[in-house]
């Protein structure tokens, strides 16, 4: 085969792997909240289907399905199914920047099989993946708009305007604060990121500390969730923008969000806990490569998993804004303070 | 120089073509439904008919949020360039110029934004 067509091949294998990955990790996702969630209210949760109930995401699978289709009489027909894939879309191609595994070299037998010499399970590494990420991510404000639009229903028309100035309002300060990062890397480049902190992570800099909070913050707001899901304020507006879907097209979306939330804590976990970097001293102690690198993507995982607890945790545990103090916080706070922050790390940087 | 981003080519290709093909398959699986009311309802209002269209006017407010949205992301644009170079600005001993910039920009930028709360263009409520 000729270079370019291995190197297709192996992209679409990536691609492969990356997508049943995430959708099925969105899909468990979805039991593990109601299972934290019936944790937290001394509950039991779905434990029916299957031990521990692991077939649920299965069942409900088959069940939105089965389940009979219905359109709004009034809707307009092809921009309503068109929502939940652009959602969709969005949040699968989302993980085509992250890199998962470091650069692996591979022992002779497998260099002569996959026909190059290292290995990363990455679907490309652009030199802007920071960028390539927060761009593909703020697309996904279009789903929700059109969602919101086209089914013509006003709470869903609300819900979906809500849904919009606040992802707008708070990607700002998602953006401004990843600055200090890029600040001390002097590259957009994912996995550079990652490799400057092999020995301390951003969260234990001045400006990288101070700007993990507005990007916590920010992540908790740009995915909808608990203390800042007013689009789906369910006293007020109906269930939000997806009141008329239903089967599959809610599953879309109930999907991709869940898989948009694991996208984040990746993201949190690669920016500021510094991936699968191990530091010296424990690496040291590792004798075997293939060890250190299987450690290291446990560690990676590991990181990653906490802030998706983090997510149902605070979820059930703190109550909703009112719109008006959500839209104080992420204009008159959060903007200010990531303003500020990159100033901080502007001089920080300097006199390093 | 941008280069590595073919490959999301292929990627956006069979992530297209996997929610496309459920979304097919949930029309070929899905009980067939011949009656028109029952698959084309009306958009759920609380139970009550629906009065009117959903396309009426909504608060101002969100549109001014939305320019708000532009001006300050266009900043961000002109920070991350400046972020990636600034090290390399350091090593050539011009780091106190270019932080000096960036500190005039983000001093004229606060002084904008300083302007648009005076103007109550954060205000929810009515002043009254």
């Amino acid at each position: 085969m000729a270079w370019y067509q291995t190197e297709i091949f192996w992209v679409i294998v990536k691609v492969a792997v990356i997508l049943f990955v995430i959708l099925t990790g969105g899909a468990y996702y979805t039991l593990a909240e109601r299972r934290w969630a019936a944790f937290f209210q001394m509950r039991l949760g779905p434990n029916r289907a299957g031990f521990w109930g692991l077939l649920q995401p299965l069942a409900d699978g088959i069940k939105f399905i089965l389940k009979m289709e219905t359109f709004p009489r009034n809707a307009d027909l092809f921009l309503f199914m068109l929502a939940p894939v652009i959602s969709t879309v969005t949040s699968l191609m989302l993980w085509g920047a992250i890199p998962f595994t470091p650069i692996i070299e591979l022992p002779e037998a497998a260099q002569k099989i996959t026909g190059s010499k290292s290995f990363i399970l990455q679907v490309s590494n652009p030199n802007a993946g920071v960028l390539y990420m927060f761009a593909v991510s703020s697309l996904a404000v279009y789903g929700i708009l059109i969602a919101g639009w086209s089914s013509n229903n006003k709470y869903s028309l609300l819900a979906s305007v809500r849904a919009t100035a606040q992802m707008i309002s708070y990607e700002l300060s998602l953006g401004l604060s990843i600055i200090p990062i890029i600040l001390m890397t002097g590259s957009l480049d994912l996995y550079t990121i990652i490799e400057t902190q092999k020995n301390s992570w951003f969260l234990f800099t001045l400006p990288g500390f101070l700007a993990f909070w507005i990007f916590l913050v920010s992540i908790f707001a740009e995915s909808n969730r608990m203390p800042f899901d007013l689009a789906e304020a369910e006293s007020e507006l109906i269930v939000g923008y997806h009141t008329e879907y239903g089967g599959f097209k809610f599953a879309f979306f109930m999907i991709s969000e869940y898989m948009n939330l694991i996208t984040l804590s990746l993201l949190a976990a690669i920016l500021f806990l510094g991936g699968w970097t191990l530091p010296d001293f424990i690496s040291s102690a590792i004798s075997n490569v293939w060890l250190q690198h299987a450690a290291g993507i446990g560690l990676f995982l590991l990181k990653a998993f906490f802030f998706v607890f983090l997510f149902v945790w605070v979820r059930w545990s703190v109550p909703r804004f009112r719109y008006d103090q959500l839209m104080d916080i992420g204009w008159k706070v959060m903007l200010p303070a990531s303003l500020v922050i990159v100033f901080i790390a502007g001089i920080y940087v300097y006199l390093k | 120089m941008i280069t590595g981003y073919w490959p999301y080519l292929i990627h956006f290709g069979i992530a297209a073509a996997f929610v496309a093909f459920l979304l097919f398959l949930t029309t070929k699986i899905k009980p067939a439904n011949s009656d028109k009311a029952e698959k084309y309802p009306d958009t759920f209002e609380c139970g009550v008919p629906r009065k009117g269209d959903a396309r009426g006017m909504f608060n101002v407010r969100f549109y001014i949020v939305a320019v708000m949205f532009i001006i300050f992301d266009v900043e961000a644009v002109f920070l991350f360039p400046w972020a990636v170079s600034f090290l390399d600005y350091k090593a050539t001993g011009l780091g106190l110029f270019i932080l000096a910039e960036m500190t005039v920009f983000l001093i004229i930028l606060f002084i904008g934004y300083f302007y648009m709360i005076r103007k109550g263009a954060l205000q929810w409520e009515d002043p009254e």
